[in-house]
């Protein structure tokens, strides 16, 4: 689904003495099927834009379109609203029926579709996010563990079918597995489904491996804009920014600093163990061949550890 | 010599006796010595936080026992001696703000302990400036950054003179300056002043910090050790549902293609120096 956002503006408590100016002129196009990742510190407009384009927050100036709506038209808010799925931090903060599926089926059944098709909608919606609806559906929301409850609210918002799904930092204090576990659910969703999604998140390892294209956020604006390899190769910069390299960019980058034939694109662990091994076999880093050429063993490479 | 902190047969069951009886901990023996830079890991409900709140009596052991400074945590005669020892910083850091000022916050603590107001007005100017936060005494504490927020809840435990630190999560609600601002606090505070730190985290990467990671799963501590040690069993980290430090994981899969990358490596500086030797 399409968002164009152009040349937004917004203050906060205008013409008051706590005036605080969170998006100055920014202006940005979401195309259909995209994923794209929003990173900048804390306090540089992110949540204020992702609440413009759910209609949240009317803008002080400028103009947003979400999938031909024009968001200054006040008839079409509704719309849009039920068109975006936002998932805000700790989603399950907000779970209150007393069994999931009664909490997946509240907004289906607030937009007064018949009951059949929002049983279909929850089975789906449940499903979507890895959990069954036979065995979880009829349980408490609050007797699941952190990561299902908060798939559980995810569910919510999918069972909407929203067009376009807006998620702020979805993974925020849940146990590596929890995470893992939530974003192969967005990835799928986006991979299989086509759902066109934005990811905000400060966790810039997340964001390397699940965005096509990333937007940097500072000081409410648009400060990089681009597709996630180029973006995150950018190391200077983004310090700069005050924000952080994922690990395996930051090796790249010291790695070719240092004279060894790399790409530096490599967003994930598994691209830059691919890359470095290709490149060592060639040679790189040591006088001769490094550890696994063709004829050595793996791991008993005769050039030794301590060979400098 | 005594440990700082100890637990000996440590078990605690939440709901004890009711239908929905739980057990948190599990006979858990652990020792941690002044001035050791400790993290804690393990999958959410594996009893991280109910071991962190045994040390500070803010629960108290269903079975075994908890010595703090050689005081017995259920010598509820004693109870603020062991809280003033070892004080906790959690994971909002919205929650924990009680004032209007920074310094006024930080205050809280050193006032309900009865330390004289002469007094009080040093230790606030001394945890500030440890944190980095004296220029900001004045200030609102809702204006500042989560690190800053984080920052002063330090300082507030600071001015308790605790030997202890625990931090239950204080940097996952952080953005990544955030995160370092605390990191680099916390570390210092170790180094320097010698204070005993826990640091509960999910994040593999703060816990490569430590002297020691504790790994625990199920109510128990399933293994312990320097960081080096700890990420070198990529395996059971895995088993347990724990991941790997970035430069671990590399590690590992550079270990496997044949590589010379030793185990349990954990800096990106480390691991350049080691590929390019």
């Amino acid at each position: 689904m399409p968002v164009t956002v152009g040349g937004v503006s917004h203050t906060y408590l205008e013409k008051t003495p706590f005036e605080a100016r969170a998006l100055v002129d920014v202006s940005l196009e979401v195309a259909d099927g995209e994923f794209v990742g929003i990173i900048g510190p804390t306090g540089s407009g992110k949540s204020t834009l992702i609440q413009i384009i759910d209609g949240l927050i009317r803008p002080t100036a400028g103009r947003v379109v979400v999938d031909g709506l024009d968001l200054s038209v006040k008839a079409n808010l509704r719309e849009v609203r039920r068109r975006v799925g936002l998932i805000f931090q700790y989603p399950e903060h907000q779970l209150f029926e007393e069994t999931v599926t009664a909490d997946v089926a509240f907004g289906p059944k607030n937009l007064g579709l018949p009951e059949g098709e929002v049983a279909e909608r929850v089975r789906e919606a449940l499903r979507l996010v890895g959990l069954d609806p036979d065995r979880i559906g009829p349980r408490s929301p609050f007797a699941l563990s952190g990561g299902q409850m908060r798939r559980a609210a995810i569910a919510g918002v999918l069972a909407m079918r929203p067009r376009l799904l807006i998620l702020d930092e979805p993974a925020a204090g849940l146990d590596p597995r929890g995470r893992e576990e939530i974003l192969g659910y967005v990835r799928r969703l986006h991979k299989d489904l086509r759902q066109t999604v934005v990811l905000v998140s400060h966790h810039m390892e997340d964001v390397a491996r699940l965005a096509d294209r990333v937007v940097v956020m500072h000081r409410g604006k648009v400060v990089m804009d681009g597709p996630t390899a180029e973006v995150f190769t950018a190391g200077d910069r983004l310090r700069e920014l005050g924000l952080r390299v994922p690990a395996v960019t930051e090796l790249m980058l010291r790695l070719k600093e240092r004279g060894w034939p790399l790409a530096t694109d490599a967003l994930t662990i598994e691209e830059a163990a691919r890359r470095i091994i290709a490149a060592a076999r060639a040679g790189a880093g040591r006088s001769g061949p490094a550890g696994g050429a063709p004829d050595e063993r793996p791991g008993e490479s005769p050039t030794g550890g301590g060979h400098r | 010599m005594a440990a700082l902190i100890s637990t000996e047969g440590l078990g605690h069951l939440y709901n004890q006796g009711q239908p929905n009886e739980v057990a948190a901990l599990v006979d858990v023996d652990v020792a941690i010595e002044g001035g050791e830079f400790i993290a804690v890991v393990g999958p959410n409900g594996s009893g991280k936080s109910t071991l962190a709140k045994h040390f500070n009596a803010l629960l108290l052991p269903t079975s075994g026992r908890v010595l703090v400074g050689g005081i017995d945590t259920r010598d509820q005669a004693r109870m603020w001696e062991v809280r003033r020892m070892a004080g906790m910083v959690f994971q909002n850091p919205d929650n924990q703000i009680v004032a209007t000022t920074v310094e006024e916050d930080v205050a809280f603590g050193p006032e309900n302990l009865g330390v004289p107001p002469a007094d009080i007005g040093t230790r606030i100017e001394q945890a500030l400036r440890w944190v980095g936060m004296l220029e900001h005494r004045r200030h609102a504490p809702h204006l500042l950054s989560g690190g800053q927020k984080q920052r002063v809840a330090i300082a507030g435990v600071l001015a308790m003179k605790p030997r202890c630190l625990i931090l239950d999560e204080a940097t996952a609600m952080l953005d990544p300056v955030g995160r370092d601002e605390v990191m680099a606090t916390v570390k210092w505070l170790n180094r320097e002043e010698g204070l005993t730190v826990v640091h509960i985290t999910h994040f593999m990467d703060e816990a490569a910090e430590a002297d020691r990671v504790l790994v625990m799963d199920r109510g128990q501590v399933r293994f312990a050790g320097a960081p080096r040690e700890v990420f070198s069993r990529p395996t059971e980290l895995r088993q347990i549902g724990l991941d790997l430090p970035a430069m671990a994981e590399l590690a590992d899969r550079l270990r496997r293609a044949g590589l010379e990358v030793p185990a349990g490596v954990t800096s990106v500086e480390e691991m350049v120096d080691l590929l390019c030797r």
